[in-house]
């Protein structure tokens, strides 16, 4: 796939002596999902506007579409919702899109069509003549979602889209990231939403006091350590003998009932072998995995 | 898209509490213009008037003359002051504006938002004014019963609109620099009502007192000349056309300011 957004070896450092970013190197693929991770402070958001050419770097190279930045090819190509989406409260909310649709070169019929859709895509065109200030926060965001969409752009950028929203408006948000990403649409988010960024991403970068600590496919990033949950059940008087079967496992017992870790397929078959010779029931065999959460706090933890 | 932004930024413009004063304002000295004052007219000069309560008549030209001269100056600098308040808002909002860098993906460029801002600004200001002084002009020809279309309240228009862009121009550049409208205004409001007056006095005393001049007091004296060449006084070109050339200096550094500015 070809590579649309690349940052190579981005410095920022403000006012002479804060770094904010320290040779940051990403690549982004046509019609994928990268989402940006790190604590407060960590450097997304400055990245982002670096990435937008809304900040210069101190050094360090940006491409879009394989052009430099500076040369502005991406122009009209590029929607984005910014962290702090606010517009003036006495705007209403087809007014809003309608504004920047118009930025964007839309005009007329076509304006208006995408005006409607946007707005029906982000669930918002019956509340169109509503003014922005009578609008939920959800609300809110999903109007920065559709000035963002409305001139279709190929490549989105979207800071802390789904912070501050509830599940059933997450989900909204979620599905329809996934439905631009099969319309292939390329998506850089932002977020502290680990569990979001797990289901919808296919390759994250943890950013870390400006510096990259590990960039990849969700794979690779959270490699699997191949450790399963066996629950098992025993016979009443056969317990004792299970328990010294078991002794090498890290297992606990509860009366008739066993919860048994093991690491790697051989140990898994052995403790099925040994659940077989003494008839008991195997309730569970579940596969363990850290957490998108886990992974991110033990890169963090390890690089303090 | 230049053009998008102008229009949106001049209705928003329009709605501005300033603005809104300023009209009530406008509303009440035309209403008091229109009802509450008689006009007397002689081959088509305006020679006398009267309040409508008042049976006393004032038949004199000069007397006439300086009154409405005096009025509207005042009215004049009212005006201006709220506008000066009004306008240096304007920078501030600008570079605080959470649209500027979603407008900036689209393509625009920070010249051209803040040019585009600006003339958004100036015509909604400018507009008002020009509807009012229209509105004057237009009681005094219906006072005339139709004969006399008095070209004074647009010619203080025209000197009303070049004063306020002027200042407009330097107090852009100074919001620019400063970030904050409150400094700017009252930038704004010193150099026009204090420092201007002032040097204009005092120009050819010293080498220093006519550099602050050029530098402080364009507004004022493009709004001196320009009233010295309606009232048929000495008009000095070099100086008009100086003082709009630094004024257009200072937006010009105002925009590279913020062309540079990161966000």
């Amino acid at each position: 796939m070809e590579s649309v957004i690349q940052a190579v070896e981005v410095t920022k450092i403000y006012q002479g002596k804060i770094k904010a970013l320290d040779k940051v190197t990403i690549e982004v693929k046509q019609g994928e999902i990268f989402a940006l991770l790190g604590l407060n402070g960590a450097g997304k958001t400055t990245l982002m506007k670096i990435l937008l050419s809304l900040t210069r770097p101190t050094s360090g190279s940006v491409y879009i579409f394989g052009a430099p930045v500076s040369e502005g090819r991406w122009k009209g190509k590029i929607g984005y919702l910014p962290e702090l989406f606010r517009v003036p409260d006495d705007w209403r909310v087809d007014e809003v899109v309608k504004f920047l649709g118009a930025l964007s070169d839309l005009k007329g019929e076509k304006l208006k069509e995408r005006v409607k859709f946007v707005l029906e895509t982000v669930d918002l065109y019956e509340e169109r003549k509503r003014k922005v200030k009578t609008l939920s926060k959800g609300m809110m965001l999903r109007l920065g979602l559709a000035q963002a969409l409305v001139h279709n752009p190929e490549i989105l950028f979207l800071d802390e889209p789904t912070e501050g929203l509830d599940p059933m408006g997450r989900m909204k948000i979620r599905k329809l990231l996934l439905d631009l990403k099969s319309k292939g649409v390329t998506i850089f988010l932002n977020s502290h939403l680990l569990s979001e960024v797990e289901i919808l991403a296919d390759r994250i970068g943890i950013l870390h006091n400006g510096k990259l600590i590990i960039s990849g496919t969700l794979s690779e990033v959270m490699p699997r350590d191949e450790k399963y949950k066996v629950e098992l059940s025993v016979e009443s008087g056969k317990e004792e003998s299970l328990r010294s079967s078991l002794s090498k496992f890290n297992f606990s017992q509860d009366g008739l009932n066993f919860v048994v870790i093991v690491e790697g397929m051989n140990a898994l078959n052995e403790v099925l072998g040994i659940a077989r010779n003494f008839s008991s029931e195997v309730k569970l065999i579940a596969p363990l995995r850290n957490t998108l959460e886990d992974v991110f706090i033990s890169y963090i933890k390890g690089v303090q | 898209m230049m053009w998008n932004i102008f229009a949106k930024y001049f209705q928003k413009h329009l709605k501005n509490q300033m603005i809104l004063i300023c009209i009530a304002i406008e509303i009440v000295v035309l209403i008091i213009f229109a009802l509450g004052i008689e006009l007397e007219f002689i081959d088509g000069n305006l020679v006398g008037m009267s309040g409508v309560f008042s049976k006393k008549m004032i038949y004199d030209s000069v007397f006439v003359k300086s009154f409405v001269d005096f009025v509207s100056s005042m009215l004049f600098y009212v005006l201006i002051f709220l506008y000066i308040v009004g306008g240096a808002e304007f920078p501030v909002n600008l570079m605080t504006d959470s649209l500027l860098g979603i407008i900036l993906v689209r393509g625009v460029t920070r010249r051209g938002i803040y040019i585009s801002r600006f003339l958004g600004l100036i015509l909604a200001y400018t507009l008002n004014a020009f509807v009012f002084s229209l509105l004057f002009s237009f009681i005094i020809f219906y006072k005339s019963d139709f004969k006399v279309f008095n070209l004074g309240p647009l010619y203080i228009f025209i000197s009303f609109a070049l004063t306020f862009i002027v200042i407009e121009l330097f107090i852009s550049f100074i919001g620019v620099l400063s970030k904050n409208s409150l400094v700017s205004s009252a930038f704004g409001i010193l150099a026009y009502f204090v420092i201007s007056p002032f040097l204009y006095g005092n120009k050819n005393v010293s080498l220093l007192a006519s550099i602050f001049y050029y530098v402080v007091s364009s507004a004022y004296a493009v709004n001196k000349e320009f009233t010295n060449l309606i009232h048929g006084g000495d008009f000095n070109l070099f100086n008009f056309i100086v003082h709009i050339f630094v004024s257009i200096v200072y937006f010009v550094i105002g925009i590279e300011v913020f062309n540079r500015k990161e966000m």
